[in-house]
């Protein structure tokens, strides 16, 4: 299965076109720059695999939930490639890609929202459709009641707020992973379980958790 | 050559087929009013999510009704700026991601270029040089076009853009959001004679504006009408009349001073409020009486939409190039476009 792998809803770029077997990445920490490095990386990365858009037969994107605008821009490049070809996009958390990009059993993601939240997400490796706990935006100081398990902490909420995170934890067995943000080689891996299925580009639903973005007119009074 | 118009950058998608031989074959838009309107006013990121659903089921549709495919497309224009920056990434990470797929060029587009284009989506279109009034939601100029890229500013508000104060003048009346339409509507009805309010810079000898004062001039009148009790209908009717006699009357007057003060005997309006009617009216009959031809955007193209950008991209196809890296410019400067190469000949 050929395909282009992106996610940008973090401050990296994780990029990768696989291709006969082999995956060609670029993943990188780019900080706002994600529209202009993605483009002309892929474009490395197809002249470097020796394929041609015409040839991927679908597009594996990160579609949240993450820092809105970025999550944007690889979602919006994503549509504009997939819609030029008539390809199918194949959506996955962020937080799930997180998860598959280390090699834990037991993932527990945990991303830096901002304003003192965490996008959370527990997952068994390898069952990425049924998290043991779905993602959801919460307060550090509040996860919800975990399994008892070995769990591997990854994400960038651990070192954003390690106190409460760990605090919360302190019944369950946790080692900390340094994995902090979705690889192109998790990607591929979440696309290769055959778990996930394909939308058209014009489907593509956004995973953004946070949906209180401003108040109403008559919520400020 | 084909060109498919991206429009994100405030509260408007649009998308639109211009082709440089038969002109604007189709368009499409959905504005998001209904969705800010419970906010009082836009809220960026909601636009941003609302734009990334709409873009590609409007390309869709613009296709269709052109009866053209994507195969037929040279090149995408999408607006780069200036506008909100998660919106304006929108558009142009789609089109930069469609132009990338199907190999074609792109072309950055400045929004106030677009709405200043605009008029040449109608018929008769004018021809260089003219003198424009740019009226829209941010901005208020006059300016002297002598082609495309060769933008003189003459005179600017210094303050709130006109329909800016529109808006704020209508929410200030308690009219509902958008309020310029509103308001205008109102002013219909309104008597001209009953309250008379201040025009701002009308006989300084430069083209500069001014409407902020407007603002308050009506928060004053509304103040002391109130002290006779609740505002009617009828009052708020007038004080809309009073309001919008006062913005027009200013327009009217700088208009006819740029064109005076550069010479030239066209005059183009663009923007939101060239859809004003009693703008309109007064601008067309001072035009009759001084020889002058006015030119307006079709009545639909006065508020964002994607025609213009299809059309500015379509004008600016020279600086077409490969989709790759992109960036936007929440903040531009109109005067900064670099003007067109003449046409080469061919050797
Ligand atoms: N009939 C009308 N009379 C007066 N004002 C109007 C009318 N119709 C629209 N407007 C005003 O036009 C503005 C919207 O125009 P437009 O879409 O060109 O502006 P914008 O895109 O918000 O701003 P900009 O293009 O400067 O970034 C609003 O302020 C609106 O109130
Ligand atoms: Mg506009």
């Amino acid at each position: 299965m050929n395909c282009i792998v992106l996610d940008t809803a973090t401050e990296w770029v994780a990029l990768g076109v696989y291709a006969h077997g082999k995956l060609w990445q670029a993943d990188a920490h780019i900080k706002q720059g994600h529209a202009e490095y993605t483009l002309p990386q892929l474009r490395q990365l197809l002249e470097q695999a020796k394929l041609s858009l015409a040839e991927i037969e679908v597009i594996v994107v990160g579609n949240g939930p993450g820092a809105f605008t970025g999550l944007r821009i690889g979602c919006g490049l994503a549509q504009g490639l997939a819609f030029a070809h008539d390809l199918p996009l194949m959506p996955v958390s962020t937080l799930a890609a997180v998860a598959a990009s280390t090699d834990a059993d037991y993932p527990l993601v945990a991303m830096d929202a901002r304003m003192g939240e965490v996008y959370f997400a527990a997952y068994q490796a390898d069952a990425w459709q049924q998290p043991i706990v779905s993602p959801q935006l919460i307060t550090p100081a509040q996860l919800p009641a975990l399994p008892a398990q070995a769990w591997t902490g990854c994400g960038t909420a651990w070192s954003a707020y390690p106190e409460p995170l760990q605090h919360a934890l302190q019944d369950h067995q946790l080692t900390i992973s340094p994995v902090a943000v979705p690889t192109s080689a998790g990607l591929l891996r979440l696309a290769l379980s055959g778990q996930f299925s394909t939308v058209s580009a014009e489907q593509l639903s956004l995973l953004y958790l946070r949906d209180k973005v401003a108040l109403k007119t008559h919520e400020r009074r | 050559m084909l060109v498919l118009g991206i429009e994100s950058s405030c509260d408007e998608t649009g998308v639109a087929l211009y082709d440089t031989e038969h002109g604007l074959l189709s368009h499409a838009l959905h504005t998001q009013m209904a969705m800010h309107a419970e906010y009082g006013g836009v809220v960026p990121e909601l636009a941003s999510r609302d734009h990334i659903r709409r873009v590609l089921p409007l390309t869709r549709e613009c296709l269709q009704q052109a009866q053209k495919t994507l195969a037929d497309l040279d090149a995408i224009a999408y607006t780069a700026g200036p506008g909100l920056g998660g919106a304006l990434l929108v558009g142009s990470a789609i089109a930069n991601g469609l132009a990338f797929g199907l190999d074609i060029t792109v072309i950055a587009v400045h929004h106030l270029e677009g709405h200043l284009l605009s008029p040449m989506l109608a018929d008769p279109r004018p021809e260089f040089p003219f003198v424009a009034l740019l009226v829209s939601g941010g901005h208020t100029q006059l300016m002297a076009v002598h082609g495309i890229g060769q933008y003189e500013t003459l005179g600017e508000t210094l303050d709130d853009a006109a329909g800016e104060a529109f808006d704020k003048t209508a929410k200030l009346l308690g009219l509902p959001y958008p309020g310029g339409p509103a308001l205008s509507k109102l002013a219909e009805q309104g008597d001209p004679n009953r309250f008379s309010l201040p025009r701002p810079m009308l006989k300084s000898s430069h083209l500069d504006m001014s409407f902020s004062g407007l603002k308050t001039a009506v928060l004053t009148l509304v103040r002391q009408q109130e002290q006779h009790g609740a505002i009617d209908d009828t009052t708020r009717a007038d004080i809309c009349r009073a309001f919008q006699d006062a913005v027009v009357d200013v327009l009217l007057h700088k208009s006819a001073a740029a064109l005076k003060q550069s010479g030239l005997r066209r005059l183009v309006v663009a923007g939101g409020v060239g859809a004003n009617r009693q703008l309109r009216e007064a601008l067309n009959q001072f035009a009759a009486k001084q020889h002058i031809d006015v030119f307006y955007p079709p009545l639909s193209l006065c508020t964002d939409n994607g025609a213009m950008i299809a059309l500015a991209g379509a004008m600016r196809l020279q600086y077409a190039r490969p989709a790759a890296g992109f960036s936007v410019f929440p903040r531009w400067e109109l005067a900064s476009l670099p003007r067109l190469n003449p046409p080469q000949d061919a050797a």
